[in-house]
């Protein structure tokens, strides 16, 4: 459905000259500098998945999308979406897929959204039954019927991403590009859309590539993640998977009968204490025996075993990959 | 088609809210129109015809240009140089459109309201200054004109595309817009007919294209070109809407590699 291999792009930004002085010269010799967005990435998305793409500021996420969805040509590499190659943006191609970002909007601002859902409409020939159909299925699956024929520029930012999201699905494309369709939105918003989307993927068999630094977003929706960092993969499986090959630890409460001893330090990590409840962050294969110590030598009230959430992996592993990359580790 | 009338729709619709603003941007120009009216009465008060041109005529000549100068006028169109340099041509290049005939809808479709509320106006003219209006005698001639008017709309519309691409290679446009909003009038026949100038810089201004835009239809309405000359001017003009289409379909090419889709 989806084939990478090894992707470059190389974007060359020129450096502006001060004055006129400075301009002349610039038509001689421009000065510039080269950033490697994507160092040869490869991957493949199978049809019906639905894979988060995740990675810290700047890794590269988004010019990879752009390349996808055939707005962006690379420097070298190959790239097969559906079989096409997409920068050449062959009108079957491009009928087969969208691409929604949280930032940029295609609606019209002054006129209702249902006009350029009317132009959709023609600009990809739907037919009357079906678009009528997947405009009365999106709109009541997101609770926006009613915000139809009001102008964009009216509509909260949760209302626009709404309209963007049918916008971008009337034509029912077999690939959806999404890069963070939940930003700056509140809770209740993100959920919403959260929620609409896995219905959609399961209902559609959409094959869907997600960016969001919303952890929340990825936990619940992708079954597979690639974690993308200054340009490359580092990781590509499940989020356990991530998790686990990423942190070694397990968190655990405990209660005692009476106030934290003092030595808790000794045991693993302290995370937080209070009167009688301590956190400890403790190496998986350490877990049983610190547990059975802490019973051993204590009155244990109740001891708690989880997983670290997933947040908190995730920004440790930016984090630590930051880090390497300052020469602290 | 249907998605390009769709679009021409649209824009009409969101620029209807600006009638007003259309009232009074033509306003503005009618009131210079005013102006150089007055002077060649003046000028023609001494001299009963200057280089083929009678008062009428000549008065007719900046009635039309007028009118005609926003409808077959070359601008920097500055929301193609902000699409590129903002990202938001990614928009258009998602989804299965012709940007180029995209961006032809929504000049017509904003030129569409504002060539009628200037009609108006021209019309309004012509009656306060009926005795000076010059009317076609030959009864081909306005079906001439009004070809000459379509293929001037066109090679405006190419014009003003190409132009605007530019906006792939240059970060600011300023030395594109002089050359836009001072030369090409200037050639077109906007502030002067073009037999008006030195003989050498005449000739050079009526074989470069933009003559096309406005002389040459103004030239028609006026009947003062026998009809072996308007055929032949049809033919050359319709050669280079085909070069700047060969043109703007390479300039494309080129340009959109260059795209760097910002934001988002
Ligand atoms: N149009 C551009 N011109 C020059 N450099 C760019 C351009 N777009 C992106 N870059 C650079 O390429 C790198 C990757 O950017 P990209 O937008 O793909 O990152 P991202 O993973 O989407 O980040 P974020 O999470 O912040 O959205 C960054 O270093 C960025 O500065
Ligand atoms: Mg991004």
């Amino acid at each position: 459905m989806i084939e990478v291999r090894n992707l470059w792009k190389i974007y060359r930004t020129y450096e502006k000259e001060e004055g006129l002085i400075g301009s002349l010269k610039a038509l001689f010799k421009r000065k510039y500098r080269d950033v490697e967005a994507l160092k040869g990435v490869s991957f493949t998305i199978e049809e019906g998945e639905f894979v988060g793409y995740i990675g810290p500021n700047g890794a590269g996420k988004t010019t990879t999308l752009k390349i996808l969805s055939g707005i962006l040509y690379p420097t070298k590499g190959e790239a097969k979406v559906l079989g096409f190659i997409p920068w050449e943006r062959k009108a079957e191609f491009l009928k087969q897929i969208s691409f929604v970002m949280g930032q940029k909007h295609q609606l019209w601002w002054d006129l209702p959204a249902l006009e350029s859902f009317l132009l959709n409409k023609e600009i990809y020939e739907i037919p009357s039954h079906l678009f009528y159909a997947n405009l009365e299925e999106l709109s009541s699956l997101l609770a926006v019927e009613d915000l139809l024929k009001v102008p964009v520029r009216n509509l909260s930012l949760g209302e626009r991403m709404k309209m963007e999201l049918i916008a971008s699905l009337l034509h029912s494309p077999r690939v959806l590009f999404l890069d963070e369709p939940t930003i700056g939105l509140d809770v209740v918003a993100q959920k919403e859309i959260r929620d609409f989307l896995k219905r959609f993927n399961k209902e559609h068999k959409t094959t869907i590539m997600l960016t969001s630094h919303y952890v929340r977003d990825i936990e619940a929706l992708c079954e597979r993640v690639l974690v993308l960092h200054r340009g490359e993969i580092i990781f590509e499986g499940s989020i356990k998977e991530l998790t686990r090959r990423y942190s070694d630890d397990k968190l655990l409460t405990i209660t005692f009968e009476e106030r934290v001893p003092d030595e808790i330090e000794s045991y693993g990590r302290l995370l937080s204490r209070d009167e009688g409840k301590a956190t400890l962050r403790v190496g998986r294969d350490k877990v049983a025996d610190v547990a059975r110590a802490l019973l051993e030598s204590y009155s244990v009230k109740d001891i708690v075993v989880e997983e670290i959430p997933i947040e908190d992996v995730i920004r440790e592993i930016f984090l630590s990959l930051g880090r390497e990359e300052d020469g602290e580790i | 088609m249907g998605k390009y009338r769709k679009i021409i729709y649209n824009v009409i619709q969101e620029t209807s809210a600006y009638r007003l603003n259309h009232l009074i941007s033509f306003l503005c120009v009618a009131i210079p129109l005013l102006a150089i009216i007055f002077l060649w009465r003046t000028v023609y008060q001494s001299i009963p015809s200057i280089k083929g041109y009678n008062e009428a005529m000549m008065i007719t000549y900046y009635i039309l240009s007028t009118w005609l100068g926003d409808l077959t006028g070359v601008v920097l169109w500055w929301e193609i140089t902000s699409d590129i340099r903002d990202g938001n041509l990614s928009n258009y290049l998602l989804r299965p459109l012709s940007y180029q005939l995209y961006f032809f809808s929504t000049r017509l479709g904003a030129n569409i309201p504002y060539s009628l509320i200037g009609a108006g106006i021209t019309i309004i003219f012509i009656i306060f200054l009926a005795p000076d209006f010059y009317i076609p005698s030959n009864p081909l001639t306005i079906p001439l004109f009004l070809i000459s008017l379509l293929l001037a709309m066109l090679l405006a519309l190419q014009f003003t595309y190409l132009f605007s691409l530019s906006a792939f290679w240059l970060e600011e446009s300023s030395s594109v817009n002089l050359f836009v909003d001072i030369f090409i009038p200037l050639m077109a026949g906007n502030l002067l007919p073009l037999d008006l100038f030195p003989t050498f810089i005449s000739r050079l201004f009526k074989a470069l294209p933009f003559n096309y835009l406005l002389y040459f239809p103004i030239d028609i309405y006026l009947e003062r070109l026998p009809f072996s000359s308007i055929f032949r001017g049809f033919l050359v003009e319709m050669v280079w809407i085909a070069f700047l289409q060969l043109l703007i379909a390479v300039v494309w090419r080129r340009g959109i590699r260059r795209y760097t889709a910002v934001g988002g």
